[in-house]
C-alpha cells in the first residue's frame, strides 16, 4: 500500500479509529498480569479470581482482552462477559433472563423459573464449546448481591457436574473489598468460592510499563481489521515509513502522563488519561505527519488533552 | 453480502452432535428441544439473515424440500457466511443435498426406529431407494406408530418434527407406553425377510405385479402384498400394515365362489351393477349424478374416483388377466380389481388431507403408475395357486362417507344464500350433506 493510499484510507476511517475514539484495547502490564493469573487458574476444573481497581483504570478493556486471549490460547472455549447492573430487588428469574439477554440468546426465554434455569444451563453448556471450558467474566461485580452469588453458584455447579471447566473472573470497583467482607459474614462458602483471592488491578505506574503499550501501537495492533496496518502506520504513515516509533519515547510520554495522575491514587495513571492523551497526540499530529517528525518533549507539551 | 447477513446475530445454543448425527430436519428438532422451544422457532431464526443472500427471495426455511433446492442454487460459499447458525444450516442443507439428491428425496418422513430412540433422524432415511436404515439394518418406518398417518417432510408451526401431525404422539409411539415394535434388530430383520419372501409369492387379483419399486407417493403395491403376507403368516402387523388394514380388506378363500360368467365383459358389467346398487343403498349420490359431472362446489368422493379409475383401467385393459383367464373366477377377479381401486382412492384421499399439499389424485395415480406393469412377465398359473388373494369391493361404500354434493342441492343452496344475501360458505357442512341425502332418497324413490 502506498503512502497516498494509506492517507486516503486514514481519512475514511479516522472517526472510527480505536485510538481516536479512545476505545483501543492495548496490552498493559496490569492486563498481562491479569491474563497470566486467569490462564493459570484455568487449569482448575472450577476456579475464581477477583480484581478491584479505581474507576477508568481499564478493567472493561482488560475483560475484552481476556475474551480475545482466552479464545486464542484455548480454541473452542467459551467466554461470557456479563455486565452486572444493580438490582434493588434481586430475583433469580431476572438474573437468569439477564444472562440469556447478555449472550443475545435468540430463542424465546421460558417464563417459568425451572425453564429459565434449564435454558441458562444449556446455553452455557453450548457456549463452553468443544473445549468444554467456560470463562465467566463479571464486570462491575460489586453490584452482585449475596443472593445473586448463591444463584450463580448453583448455575456453575450444574455446569461442573456436566464436566465443564468454569473459570469465574470478577472485575469491580474498590467496593468489591466491602462485598467480600459482606459475603464472609453472610455466606462464607460464597466468599471462598468467588473471592478467595482479591487482586488489585492497577493502571500504568512508570515508563517501563508504558513501553509495551506504545510498542503495540507501533507494531502489534491492526486497524482496519485485515489491512495489515498498525495503528501508527495508519495514523502517521510518513513518520512510520521513515522509521519513527513511539516505543523509544516512552520516557517522554511518561513525563507528560504522570502530570495527569488523579489525586489519591498514588503514582498510578488511569488508563482513561492515557487513552485521552494518545488520542489528542494523534489528532494534534494529523496535519504534521512527515519523515522529519520527531517526538520531542516540546512536541508533547503542545498536545492539549481534549 | 455475508456481513449484512451477520447483523442480527443471536445466540442459539446447540451441541456439535446435534448437527453431526442428524439431517437438517432432525437438527432443527434437536436444537429446538435443547433450547426448550419449537423447531419451527429455530428454523424461523435464520430467515432474516437468509434474505441478504443470493438468489433473492428464499423460500421459508420450514419448507425443507424447497429450501434445499434453493440452497443448491445458492451462490455464496458456506465459509463466507458469518452468521453462525445460518452457516451451519446452509452447510447441513448442502450436505443433505449431496447425500440425497432432490430427485431421490421422499416427500414424507421416513424414520428408523433405532435412530428414533436416540431422537435422531438422518438424511439417508429420505432416500427413495432405501428401505432399511444403513446403520441399524432395521426396516424404515413411514407411518405414525400410534395412528398410522403419513407426515410431510417439513417443519410445522404446531408440532415437533418427530411427532405425528394427526395424534401429536412421537412417531414411534414411545411416549404412549407402547415400545417400539422392533426390539432386536437381527430378529426383526429375519422376520421381515421371511414376510418379504412370502409377499413376493402373493398374487392379488387386480393388483399390478411389480417387484416392490418405491412409489413417489404413499405406498407401493408391494406393501399391499406384504400386508397380505403378514395376515397369511399370522405375524404382528407392521405399522404400515396397520394403516393398510383400515383401507383394505381381503375375502377369505371360502367366500370366493366360482360364479360362471361367459366373458370378461359380462364380469365387468355385473360388478358395475353391483357397485351401483351398493352405492345407492349407502347413499353415494356421486354415483347417481354421473351425467352431471363434477360441479364447481362438488367435492370429490373417494368411491366415485376409485370407481372411475376402475372403469378406465378395465376399458384400457391395463390389467394383466392372462393367468386368470383359463378357469379362474373372472367375477371375483374384477371385484377384487374394483376393491383395490376403491381402497387406494380412499387411502389417497385420507392421506392427502393429512399431508396438506399433495393431491389425492396424484397420490392415487402414483400408486397405479407402473412403467414395468405391462412389460412384467405374467406368472404361470402353477406358480400362484395357494397365494392368490381377493380384495373386497363392498365395504368401502358404507365405510366412506360420500362428500359429494349433488347439482340439485348446490343450486338449492345457492338460491337460498342469494335470498338471504349471503354466500354459500360451507357446502360440505352437515346441513347441506343432510339435505343432499334427503334429496337423493327422494330421487331414488321417484325412480322406483
Amino acid at each position: 500500500m502506498t503512502i497516498e493510499e494509506i492517507l486516503r484510507l486514514r481519512d475514511q476511517v479516522w472517526d472510527e479509529h480505536p485510538l481516536i475514539i479512545e476505545r483501543a484495547v492495548l496490552p498493559t502490564l496490569a492486563a498481562k498480569d491479569a491474563l497470566g493469573r486467569v490462564w493459570a487458574l484455568g487449569r482448575k476444573g472450577r476456579g475464581s479470581i477477583a480484581f478491584f481497581a479505581q474507576p477508568l483504570s481499564g478493567k472493561s478493556s482488560c475483560a475484552e482482552l481476556l475474551l480475545v486471549e482466552m479464545k486464542r490460547k484455548k480454541p473452542g472455549c467459551g467466554v461470557l462477559i456479563f455486565e452486572v447492573v444493580e438490582d434493588t430487588n434481586p430475583a433469580e428469574g431476572r438474573l437468569l433472563s439477564e444472562i440469556l439477554n447478555q449472550i443475545d440468546y435468540a430463542p424465546k426465554i421460558a417464563r417459568d423459573l425451572a425453564g429459565k434455569r434449564t435454558q441458562v444451563h444449556r446455553a452455557l453448556l453450548a457456549l463452553s464449546g468443544e473445549a468444554r471450558h467456560l470463562f465467566l467474566i463479571f464486570d462491575e461485580a460489586q453490584e452482585l448481591s449475596c443472593d445473586e452469588f448463591a444463584w450463580l453458584k448453583s448455575v456453575i455447579n450444574r455446569l461442573v457436574r456436566d464436566r465443564v471447566k468454569v473459570t469465574v473472573v470478577l472485575f469491580g470497583q474498590v467496593e468489591l473489598k466491602e462485598k467480600r467482607q459482606q459475603l464472609k459474614a453472610a455466606r462464607s462458602d460464597l466468599e471462598k468460592r468467588f473471592m478467595s483471592t482479591l487482586n488489585e488491578f492497577k493502571g500504568i505506574q512508570n515508563a517501563a510499563e508504558l513501553e509495551p503499550l506504545l510498542a503495540a501501537i507501533d507494531a502489534g495492533s491492526e486497524f482496519p481489521a485485515g489491512s495489515g496496518l498498525s495503528y501508527l502506520q495508519l495514523l502517521l504513515p510518513r513518520f512510520y515509513e521513515s522509521g519513527g516509533r513511539l516505543a523509544g519515547s516512552s520516557a517522554l510520554f511518561w513525563r507528560e502522563l504522570k502530570q495527569q495522575r488523579l489525586p489519591g491514587v498514588g503514582t498510578v495513571v488511569a488508563m482513561s488519561s492515557v487513552a485521552g492523551f494518545l488520542a489528542s497526540f494523534f489528532i494534534h499530529l494529523r496535519g504534521e505527519d512527515g519523515p522529519d517528525l520527531k517526538v520531542t518533549p516540546e512536541l508533547l507539551q503542545k498536545v492539549h488533552v481534549i | 453480502m455475508s456481513s449484512d447477513a451477520s447483523e442480527p446475530v443471536g445466540f442459539v445454543a446447540y451441541l456439535p452432535e446435534h448437527w453431526e448425527n442428524n439431517s437438517l430436519f432432525g437438527a432443527y428438532a434437536a436444537i429446538g428441544r435443547f433450547n426448550l422451544c419449537r423447531a419451527y422457532d429455530i428454523a424461523k431464526l435464520v430467515e432474516r439473515p437468509l434474505r441478504t443472500l443470493q438468489p433473492r427471495r428464499p423460500p421459508s426455511t420450514t419448507h425443507l424440500l424447497e429450501f434445499m433446492s434453493w440452497v443448491r442454487r445458492l451462490e455464496v460459499a458456506t465459509d463466507e457466511i458469518e452468521h453462525p447458525l445460518l452457516r451451519r444450516v446452509v452447510s447441513k442443507a448442502r450436505q443433505d443435498e449431496e447425500e440425497v439428491p432432490s430427485e431421490w428425496r421422499r416427500p414424507q418422513v421416513f424414520w428408523c426406529p433405532e435412530c428414533m430412540k436416540l431422537d435422531q433422524h438422518k438424511a439417508i432415511h429420505q432416500h427413495r431407494a432405501l428401505w432399511f436404515c444403513p446403520e441399524h439394518q432395521v426396516r424404515l418406518e413411514q407411518f405414525c406408530g400410534y395412528c398410522g398417518q403419513h407426515n410431510g417432510y417439513r417443519i410445522f408451526f404446531d408440532r415437533e418434527p418427530l411427532r405425528c401431525h394427526g395424534c401429536g404422539c412421537r412417531l414411534d409411539g414411545v411416549d404412549d407406553g407402547t415400545c417400539s415394535r422392533i426390539a432386536v434388530p437381527g430378529v426383526v430383520r429375519y422376520e421381515d425377510e421371511l414376510t418379504c419372501r412370502v409377499a413376493e409369492r402373493v398374487w392379488i387379483a387386480g393388483l399390478p405385479w411389480s417387484s416392490g419399486l418405491p412409489r413417489p407417493l404413499g405406498i407401493s403395491p408391494h406393501d399391499v402384498r406384504i400386508y397380505v403376507a403378514e395376515r397369511m403368516r399370522k405375524v404382528d402387523p407392521s405399522p404400515q400394515s396397520r394403516v393398510l388394514s383400515q383401507y383394505f380388506r381381503f375375502r377369505p378363500q371360502q367366500q370366493v365362489t366360482n360364479f360362471p360368467v361367459r366373458s370378461r365383459n359380462e364380469a365387468i358389467s355385473r360388478i358395475a351393477a353391483q357397485a351401483h346398487s351398493l352405492a345407492r343403498r349407502s347413499g353415494h349420490a356421486c354415483m347417481q349424478d354421473t351425467h352431471e359431472g363434477l360441479g364447481e362446489h362438488s367435492l370429490p368422493c373417494p368411491c366415485r374416483m376409485g370407481f372411475s379409475l376402475w372403469v378406465s383401467r378395465t376399458r384400457t385393459r391395463q390389467v394383466e388377466t392372462a393367468p386368470w383367464s383359463d378357469d379362474v373366477n373372472l367375477l371375483a377377479y374384477e371385484g377384487s380389481h374394483l376393491g383395490l381401486c376403491l381402497s387406494v382412492s380412499w387411502m389417497a384421499h385420507a392421506q392427502a388431507q393429512l399431508m396438506g399439499k399433495t393431491s389425492a389424485n396424484g397420490m392415487m395415480l402414483a400408486f397405479w403408475n407402473l412403467p414395468a406393469e405391462v412389460r412384467s412377465p405374467s406368472l404361470r398359473k402353477e406358480e400362484i395357486p395357494d397365494t392368490c388373494a381377493f380384495a373386497s369391493h363392498t365395504f368401502q361404500w358404507s365405510a366412506v362417507r360420500c362428500s359429494y354434493v349433488g347439482g340439485q342441492v348446490t343450486r338449492l343452496g345457492e338460491a337460498l344464500s342469494a335470498l338471504e344475501d349471503r354466500t354459500l360458505r360451507h357446502v360440505e357442512g352437515d346441513a347441506i350433506a343432510d339435505a343432499s341425502w334427503i334429496m337423493n332418497q327422494i330421487t331414488a324413490a321417484d325412480r322406483r
